[in-house]
């Protein structure tokens, strides 16, 4: 059976294109680096969404979309550290949120409003170990 | 190697392939639109060339992304609408790029309609994907 040269062209990029994904999936296991046990990662490793309608509950939202790539999922750090009971004061959370951390934590002042700051600190100010 | 110096590296890799794809998707799609058959061929010639240093310089942003992201093909928030967006327009990108390789000027017209849609949407969400990475970078 001869195939015409679209037909072939189809398959072959179909297989390059799943080739293509198949390296990006193992270059995960690559680079991701080995789980290492520690007290702080023996808890459970996703949060529970706060009630409804409460500030917890914004800034929950607000973490999962603009924190969690840093912060993990969890709270429990990744790039960034864990935000399970910080001693800081809601001060200076709010301070750090809005002006971040030369070379470690960028700036979410013109992204979030003062209201969202708020909602961001009462979530923190939420999460114990 | 620390986050810093693969941030950097993602940050260098990615802009190439992106933008090479978007000439590519509008050259090509001026040639599908434009009359005349001379700058249709020349439009359609920086469409194919475009596509095809696109695809073989999309792996190192791949990685150097992953290796960012220390191997999350996931994530979550803006992370997460990234690799939504990237995952797709990364494998359309490569297949398309052999697709049009294949089969350079034989296509039909209706593989060619299909190519270009195809290839519009790929770069579409190559720009989502950048607009997400781009949200993770200057604004976190």
């Amino acid at each position: 059976m001869k195939l015409s040269i679209q037909s072939r062209g189809m398959i072959l990029g179909w297989i390059s294109s799943v080739a293509a994904l198949a390296l990006a999936v193992a270059a995960g296991e690559v680079f991701r680096p080995a789980p290492s046990p520690s007290p702080s990662s023996a808890g459970s490793n996703s949060l529970t969404n706060p009630r409804a309608g409460t500030l917890e509950q914004k800034g929950y939202a607000l973490f999962m979309l603009n924190c969690a790539h840093c912060h993990g999922a969890d709270a429990r750090g990744d790039e960034g550290p864990d935000l399970h009971d910080v001693t800081k004061s809601d001060a200076r959370i709010a301070s750090l949120i809005e002006n971040g951390k030369k070379g470690e934590m960028p700036r979410f002042a013109t992204k979030l409003t003062n209201a969202d700051v708020k909602a961001l600190v009462a979530f923190i100010r939420s999460l114990k170990d | 190697m620390n986050q810093t110096f693969w941030a950097r590296m993602h940050g260098r890799a990615t802009h190439f392939p992106i933008a090479l794809l978007i000439v590519s998707v509008v050259f090509d799609q001026s040639a599908f639109w434009w009359r005349d058959e001379l700058p249709r061929r020349e439009f359609r010639a920086v469409g194919f060339y475009s596509l095809l240093i696109a695809a073989p310089a999309s792996p190192f942003a791949v990685l150097s992304g992953i290796a960012l992201s220390k191997g999350k093909l996931t994530g979550s928030g803006s992370l997460l609408l990234h690799h939504l967006f990237i995952w797709p327009a990364c494998g359309l990108l490569v297949g398309l790029a052999v697709w049009r390789l294949v089969v350079r000027e034989d296509a039909s017209t209706r593989a060619s309609k299909c190519y270009l849609v195809l290839v519009t949407i790929a770069s579409a969400a190559m720009m989502a994907a950048g607009y997400w990475g781009g949200e993770m970078i200057l604004r976190g």
